[in-house]
């Protein structure tokens, strides 16, 4: 079936709700597409916002996150003190502002960003609240909670070291 | 993200994910309308199923242009079963809604994931249907292409809860 044949014998409404359908330009059509569009978009973004450009980074910020936390694997450029710091940049806040908008000591917001520390459930609360709830406190935990399990499967140490404390061990092999 | 089974009115969640090669296999232009083998060649396809089925009940491919952080969608197509023509009003109806709506969100989250404030995404549509993408969907008017950026890209994300 051709797109013509397709468009003819759909109803409109249907049509939108069914189809992109395509279209080819001539290399003057594209010039002019990418011209019109081009100068659409410039006028647009020149009419918009800060909250309305901070608003679209914030949800990228948060998309990123939920891409990252739902994917299995732990990245060592992806930690909480990762996107904490992208946060606090978004906002184009100092690291002095941002703590006292959470009332916190700026150096345990230096120490959270360069993961030297965990949050406490306190500090991802005041997070979540502080993004006007874009940013859900779940996934701030879920970036420490990933962190942990990649910490957890990774320690041959510990498990070197406490095998001493372990007898009597299940002597089967799944 | 879900999409609506009209007899059922049910809520169903679905998946979106790019098109493997074993897909193509399955999918003939008699149920998905075009040659959808060659659009793959060139351009970037997901496709929406059920959760938990593989039946794929919808298509879409997208170009993506780095450089003008935008995400063009090419093409886009329901399964044969979910399109009424004409000769079939009053005598069918639609298994399931949404679906072409929760695809162009996909695209418009995909682009804000990659750009930010500067996402973009775009088409070019037939002439008859400008007014109708502009109505259903929020598209912004550029001509020969209709575009979703900043606030009316976000309100297509936040309307298919994506």
């Amino acid at each position: 079936m051709t797109t013509k044949t397709i468009f003819k014998q759909t109803d409109i409404d249907d049509a939108v709700k069914s189809f992109v359908f395509p279209i080819e330009l001539t290399n003057e059509q594209k010039k002019l597409a990418a011209d019109q569009l081009k100068q659409a978009r410039k006028q647009l973004r020149e009419e918009s916002s800060p909250n309305e450009r901070l608003a679209a980074n914030l949800l990228q910020l948060k998309f990123q996150m939920e891409d990252y936390l739902n994917n299995k694997d732990f990245e060592e450029n992806r930690r909480f003190g990762n996107f904490l710091k992208e946060y606090v940049e978004i906002l184009n806040k100092k690291r002095n502002e941002f703590a006292h908008d959470i009332s916190v000591h700026e150096t345990l917001v230096s120490q959270l960003i360069n993961n030297r520390r965990m949050p406490s459930e306190i500090i991802i609360i005041r997070l979540e609240l502080h993004s006007n709830r874009t940013i859900p406190a779940e996934y701030w935990f879920r970036l420490v909670e990933k962190e942990r399990i990649h910490k957890l499967r990774t320690n041959k140490i510990l498990r070197t070291t406490e095998m001493k404390n372990v007898s009597n061990k299940v002597l089967i092999n799944i | 993200m879900t999409i609506r089974n009209v007899s059922t009115e049910e809520e169903l969640k679905i998946v979106i994910e790019p098109l493997q090669e074993i897909d193509l296999k399955k999918i003939s232009i008699t149920r998905y309308f075009f040659d959808w083998k060659a659009v793959a060649n060139e351009t970037n396809v997901y496709k929406l199923r059920l959760k938990g089925n593989d039946d794929i009940l919808g298509l879409m491919a997208l170009i993506d242009h780095p450089r003008e952080q935008r995400i063009e969608v090419k093409l886009l197509a329901v399964s044969r079963e979910n399109v009424i023509l004409l000769h079939e009003i009053n005598k069918k109806i639609n298994v399931y809604e949404e679906m072409a709506g929760n695809l162009l969100a996909f695209a418009a989250k995909m682009a804000m994931t990659k750009y930010g404030e500067l996402a973009c995404i775009s088409l070019v549509p037939k002439t008859e249907l400008k007014e109708h993408y502009m109505q259903e969907y929020g598209m912004l008017d550029a001509g020969l292409s209709v575009y979703l950026e900043l606030k009316a890209l976000q309100k297509l994300i936040t309307t298919y809860k994506l």
